[in-house]
């Protein structure tokens, strides 16, 4: 077993070291704005979110030699659109479907139909646009699993200070955005507007998807957004804890899924998403039990 | 602390008016109970008394720095949300309250509802009652001067029923307006009342001394 996390340890810091540190990070913050989603009941956001932003890189790879027909006279057809167009791609998508969404939503809530609705046309421009663009080498790889092995360090960077920034304000604001999901009209005697909240729980996430999904593709951030919050919805023992909790849970997962994919040559997203599974039930169990050994030893 | 004055007062939804024209005194230290069949209006009237709705005409006056406590059904409440009763009970502070101080008040909160030996349970691990006094918890932890319940008993044994009246006398009996609505009779003697029937777009009300 020791040899073979080893064995794993070398693989991963002579491979892919940048995508390791990025999915960490992305592991932890992930989950824990993932559980924002679970508590308003809002779970195809967690499908919706990503994917728009993966449909905004998308079109910003396919529109790249519109605005920059140079690279393609010059032959360069592998010249790579720039952080910034990719980030205005998908921070363009977002936006659109979010306002979308957030004018669709009442009494502070998305309604699932219209988050599925707006997946599912996230999905399909990806494909039309991946496959129809200057690049379809790049179809399969880009638009589904992303490029965790081969993240730069400056997409590892982008996505560390967007994972920190999120997840600082996701903590200042936890309040307000407990309440605005709980009790609405407890939220309005307080003088939060839950349409308000709705919206900057949606911007939250759907920033922090639009600077990441560029860098790591949209089913990483879907599988982290949705698995480890979902599983520990009931097990967890407080509103406090459920975040940190399901980021422990990402955490674990993600490290299993990259040591899963190295020893047995599994692509890397399945082998993240069997960890997370697996992760979210063993943490899961584990605060079960400990609930139930504080309920013995109180009798 | 908060009494409230209806003036030429008419509720409803979306400017189409439901019930009303009505003038009320509610003075601070009673139990007002709002009675009346379903779709009456009790709700629409209770949520313009607290101000979640806008009156369709007329007016409520509510001295300055009346804090308000609104209590829901319990069933109302998302039965997945993993939050505990204390958790619970601390939404009902105001912001920006000192942690210490938070504490505190969530403590002496739940204890008056007797609920503080359950203040580490999931709050839907709660029974029905239990729950109920939870949330009257919240609203006291936020020192409300006008606590609104929304069908406090509904669905609870004689007995917890009993245990919610009980608290709510001596939540008026403490100079604050309780304003309950409820399909039930009214299980206190203990303090002055006032009974709100709302029937057929009209108000009729009947005044009880303790």
């Amino acid at each position: 077993m020791i040899h073979e996390l080893r064995d794993s340890w070398e693989l991963i810091h002579a491979l892919c070291m940048d995508g390791f540190v990025t999915s960490l990070v992305l592991a932890v913050v992930a989950p824990w704005m993932g559980t924002l989603l679970i508590v308003r009941r809002m779970p195809f956001l967690g499908l919706a979110i990503p994917q728009l932003a993966g449909a905004g890189t998308a079109l910003a790879w396919l529109l790249f030699p519109v605005f920059f027909p140079e690279a393609l006279a010059s032959q360069e057809i592998h010249q790579h659109p720039s952080t910034l167009f990719l980030l205005a791609g998908s921070g363009a998508a977002i936006l659109v479907g979010l306002v979308g969404l957030t004018v669709m939503g009442r009494k502070g809530r998305v309604a699932s139909s219209h988050a599925a609705i707006v997946y599912l046309i996230g999905l399909a421009t990806a494909e039309i646009a991946w496959v129809t663009g200057p690049y379809p080498e790049m179809a399969e790889s880009s638009a589904r699993r992303g490029r965790l092995l081969t993240v730069l360090p400056e997409g590892r960077n982008l996505v560390v200070w967007a994972s920190v920034a999120a997840l600082v304000l996701v903590i200042w604001l936890r309040k307000q955005l407990w309440l605005s999901a709980f009790d609405v009209d407890l939220a309005r005697l307080k003088r939060l507007n839950p349409s308000v909240w709705l919206l900057i729980t949606l911007l939250l996430l759907g920033t922090h998807a639009a600077l990441t999904v560029p860098v790591t593709g949209p089913e990483v951030l879907l599988a982290l957004l949705l698995i480890p919050p979902a599983i520990l919805n009931r097990a967890v023992p407080s509103l406090a804890s459920y975040g940190p909790i399901s980021a422990l849970a990402g955490l674990l997962g993600t490290a299993a899924g990259f040591h899963l994919s190295f020893q047995k040559d599994w692509p890397l997203n399945p082998s993240v998403i069997a960890g997370l599974v697996a992760s979210s039930l063993v943490v899961a169990s584990g605060a079960g039990l400990i609930r139930l050994a504080l309920r013995l030893t109180k009798t | 602390m908060g009494g409230v004055i209806c003036r030429e007062l008419v509720v409803g939804y979306s400017g189409q008016p439901v019930a009303g024209p009505v003038d009320l005194e509610l003075p601070a230290g009673r139990v007002v109970v709002i009675q009346g069949p379903n779709g009456a209006g009790k709700t629409t009237f209770v949520r313009t008394l607290l101000g979640l709705l806008r009156p369709v005409s007329g007016q409520v006056e509510r001295p300055q720095g009346t804090v308000v406590g609104y209590v829901p059904q319990h069933m109302k409440l998302d039965e997945e949300f993993p939050i505990t009763a204390s958790e619970c009970v601390a939404m009902g502070l105001p912001r920006k309250t000192p942690r210490k101080e938070a504490r505190r008040r969530v403590r002496d909160a739940m204890d008056r509802v007797g609920m503080h030996h359950r203040r580490r349970t999931w709050l839907f691990a709660l029974s029905g009652g239990q729950r109920q006094r939870v949330l009257i918890a919240r609203a006291l932890a936020g020192d409300s001067s006008l606590i609104a319940l929304d069908e406090p008993t509904a669905s609870l044994d004689p007995r917890n029923a009993e245990i919610i009246w009980e608290i709510l006398s001596k939540l008026a009996q403490e100079g604050r307006l309780v304003v309950v609505i409820t399909h039930d009779e009214p299980r206190t003697t203990a303090c002055p009342q006032t009974r709100v029937r709302v029937d057929d777009g009209k108000f009729l009300v009947e005044e009880f001394a303790a």
